[in-house]
């Protein structure tokens, strides 16, 4: 429908319907008090994960409690050219904490795949990359699990057709301070400088950009 | 294998190759088959290839839900019952002397955010200084038959009287200065950051006090907010009061903090700013003088927004996973849930903003009478406009109107309703639907006083623009990796994507590019003229100046003009539906001499 016609049939499709307003017939509402605790907790699934190294660990309890986290999607046979890519850039944030991660911050890469990536398989990947241990590759002996994660953390897509092709999973890698709720998120292909940024910058005592000034202007611009 | 080392030499390659592909519009398919990713044999060969069958391939995808399918269980708000609060009237933010007195360069011993010298300053020095915080305070949305709990929102408050989400009222060629102490708890409730930087939305306003999403400030900070209230053109074109048809009179202030924005400003860091022009005898604040417009008491503004209360707790929820726009159940209006007002038969001026994060609203009134539109996002248009098929307002975008209600009947309920549909977070559908009410207008019989108000044949004239030096365009889309881009780049916050030079005329080409989604872009500064819609004249209420534009979607593309004058520095383009604006669908452009 074009615009012209949209505003046509926003005047003569819609009768004039006689309003009824609702009668207050709803029962009194009986709040349920949950701590900060309980939300947090109940923001993220907690489902059971193998690490690369094949331990078990819980999502929430074990993974993001307490922690400063960096997490993303992937899977280790991607061809659409994204997954190799963004975990090679992470990588570059992980040299760009100069040390931070496996101390106070933590790196999750968790498969789309779990059937073929094995812990031992992630493993093999992960070796390409990095070797800190604050860094952990994750997937699963039940794929289900790995799609309730998908879905609950958001990296679906409304059609249909595209959320089950694998060239178009979502590229963004999440930026959180979990004892905070604070999350952000960042896109995987961003400079792993920026990505830094956008976590350092979150943080209650973290770096902070620097103001635009007229006098240094030249020094600042990048243009992309 | 190859060596690490190789591999990110191979990646770097890769990825390049790819935004190449991206930049020549080749498919996944063509570009692979061109051969063109030479990295691409070296990653896959990581693990070698095999039958690839996704255990998702066969996943269903989640039903729309009221916070537009996040993945997470739709979210049903409890039930509220409507019509039982009045509308919360804002009130006007009061006059104070600031101690230490603000001033040219950042007061950083006294707590000041670090910030350029204001530009100007000596030229307009403050005539009158205001002061807010922003703080957490207990809210309560629904009526207290409910039972429903308060919400903690965020909220600037008046530091005078402590009145909360007060709103500015300006006068052209009176500078002021505004303080705005950031006050808000590291603890958000579950959402949101203590990091604030607050936009005047419309303001011709130096880069410094502009509110600029990279230009954020931690909490027990303050900046002083200079707002010169001068018309555009007045250190360049119309020197030296500016451009009368560049009056502005409907504006807004809310938090920009990048990444963050959809969550603050959902906490409730936003509120109006009008501005007066009894210097030039146009929009007076009086409806005795100027343009006579509906006045005082009979002066209405009203903020839309649709929220999510969780059903087990009754605070106010939001969806942080969500990247394709979050859209409410609950229907609040300056604050309370579907409130009612009393109205005299008589003329009201009502200034409604859509105050987001992502619903579209098509207004109509629930008896089918005109509204008499006289503003387009807050510029008075040339001539009033009657609208009897509704107006449709998109994220950030203000419209006043004035509603006659003279020949209602007493003790008659009129409504102010939305009939657009909408599904899903991305955009409006091409389609009405049953109404919601989101105020109620209850007549209660003739004023106190005469209305002296009019409604003036003519308002204000638009300016006519030079020629434009140079054309950009911009395409809206969304990106492969499901990011949300302008020209395919993503949002970095250290990157200025373009010059503009100084009181330079440009003409940029906004393109939706699908009918997927709307994206009502805003672009800071100055206000623009929209010269073309789809190849064509843009209908009448189109016509006005504009400072958000919506595109793709039934909205199809657009063309505009604008003049960056007076002023220097980084202003952002983003799209106003903030979910996609936090998601990345933001650049920075900068002016320079």
């Amino acid at each position: 429908m074009n615009r012209r016609a949209f505003v046509i049939a926003a005047g003569a499709g819609v009768m004039a319907l006689p309003f009824i307003p609702h009668l207050p017939t709803a029962p009194v509402f009986q709040a349920r008090a949950r701590t900060p605790e309980q939300r947090r907790r109940r923001a993220f699934p907690n489902v059971a994960l193998l690490t690369h190294d094949g331990r078990e660990v819980h999502f929430y309890d074990d993974l993001l409690k307490d922690k400063t986290v960096i997490y993303h999607f992937m899977y280790t046979q991607c061809r659409d050219g994204f997954c190799a890519p963004t975990v090679a850039n992470l990588a570059r944030v992980e040299k760009a904490l100069k040390g931070r991660v496996g101390r106070d911050v933590f790196m999750y890469s968790i498969t789309l795949d779990p059937k073929h990536d094995t812990p031992a398989v992630l493993k093999k990947y992960r070796a390409h990359f990095t070797r800190n241990p604050g860094w952990v590759f994750l997937t699963s002996d039940k794929p289900q699990r790995i799609e309730r994660l998908r879905r609950a953390l958001g990296y679906w897509r409304r059609d249909s057709l595209q959320d089950a092709d694998p060239a178009s999973h979502l590229g963004h890698v999440q930026l959180g301070i979990e004892p905070l709720e604070r999350w952000c998120s960042a896109p995987g292909r961003l400079r792993a400088g920026a990505i830094k940024d956008y976590l350092c910058w979150m943080e209650p005592d973290g770096e902070r950009p620097t103001p635009w000034m007229l006098a240094d202007r030249k020094d600042r611009v990048r243009t992309s | 294998m190859p060596s690490r080392k190789q591999l990110e030499k191979l990646t770097a390659k890769y990825m390049k190759e790819i935004r190449d592909a991206d930049a020549a519009k080749l498919s996944l398919r063509e570009y692979l088959r061109e051969g063109l990713v030479g990295g691409a044999a070296g990653l896959i060969a990581l693990q070698g290839m095999r039958n690839f069958r996704p255990f998702w391939a066969h996943a269903s995808h989640d039903r729309d839900g009221l916070t537009g399918s996040s993945g997470t269980a739709n979210v049903v708000s409890p039930p509220n019952t409507p019509f039982q609060d009045p509308l919360p009237i804002l009130p006007t933010l009061s006059q104070k002397t600031l101690t230490p007195a603000p001033t040219k360069a950042a007061n950083i011993a006294a707590g000041e955010a670090a910030r350029a010298d204001h530009q100007k300053w000596d030229q307009f020095l403050p005539q009158k200084t205001y002061e807010m915080e922003e703080v957490a305070v207990s809210e309560q949305f629904y009526p207290a038959v409910n039972g429903v709990p308060p919400s903690t929102t965020w909220r600037f408050r008046d530091t005078v009287n402590g009145n909360v989400s007060p709103l500015v009222r300006a006068n052209y060629q009176e500078p002021i200065v505004v303080r705005i102490w950031n006050r808000l708890p590291a603890a958000n409730g579950g959402f949101g950051i203590n990091q604030v930087t607050t936009h005047l939305h419309n303001g011709h306003t130096a880069s410094e006090s502009d509110g600029s999403p990279v230009d954020f400030y931690d909490a027990n900070k303050f900046k002083d907010y200079h707002y010169v209230n001068m018309r555009a053109g007045f250190a360049s074109t119309h020197a030296p009061l500016g451009d009368t048809r560049e009056t502005m009179s409907t504006l807004w202030f809310h938090d920009h903090r990048f990444d963050f924005t959809a969550a603050n400003v959902y906490k409730g860091l936003a509120s109006f700013f009008l501005l007066f022009s009894a210097d030039q005898n146009q929009d007076t604040g009086n409806e005795a003088t100027g343009f006579r417009l509906p006045s005082g008491a009979y002066d209405i503004p009203m903020i839309l927004t649709d929220k999510v209360f969780d059903p087990a707790t009754g605070q106010l929820f939001f969806d942080r996973f969500n990247l394709n726009g979050i859209l409410g159940d609950k229907y609040a209006v300056n604050g309370k849930i579907q409130p009612y007002l009393n109205v005299y038969k008589r003329r009201y001026r009502f200034r409604i903003l859509n105050g987001g994060p992502s619903r579209f609203y098509q207004l109509f009134l629930s008896n089918n009478q005109a509204f008499t539109q006289i503003s387009s996002d807050g510029n008075l248009l040339p001539a009033a406009i009657s609208r009897s098929s509704g107006i449709l307002l998109g994220v950030a975008e203000r419209v006043d109107v004035i509603v006659d209600f003279t020949n209602a009947a007493t003790n008659s309920r009129i409504y102010l309703e939305n009939r657009l549909q909408q599904t899903k977070g991305e955009g409006p559908d091409s389609q009405l639907t049953t109404p919601t009410a989101l105020v109620e207008f209850r007549v209660l019989g003739n004023p106190p006083q005469a209305d002296q108000s009019l409604i003036p044949t003519t308002l204000i004239a638009n300016p006519t623009r030079p020629a434009s030096s140079k054309t950009r365009s911009f395409d809206f889309d969304k990106s492969r990796d499901g990011l949300w881009v302008i020209n395919d780049q993503i949002f970095d916050p250290n990157v200025i994507s373009f010059q503009v030079r100084q009181n330079a005329t440009e003409t940029w080409n906004i393109d939706g590019h699908s009918r997927d989604w709307s994206h009502p872009v805003h672009i800071h500064f100055e206000e623009f003229g929209i010269v073309n819609r789809n190849g064509s004249t843009p209908p009448p209420e189109e016509r006005g100046r504009k400072d958000v534009v919506s595109v793709g979607n039934f909205h199809g593309d657009a063309q505009v003009k604008m003049q960056f004058r007076d002023f220097l520095g980084h202003y952002p383009m983003h799209c106003h539906n903030t979910i996609h604006e936090d998601h990345h669908m933001m650049l920075r452009w900068e002016i320079i001499p």
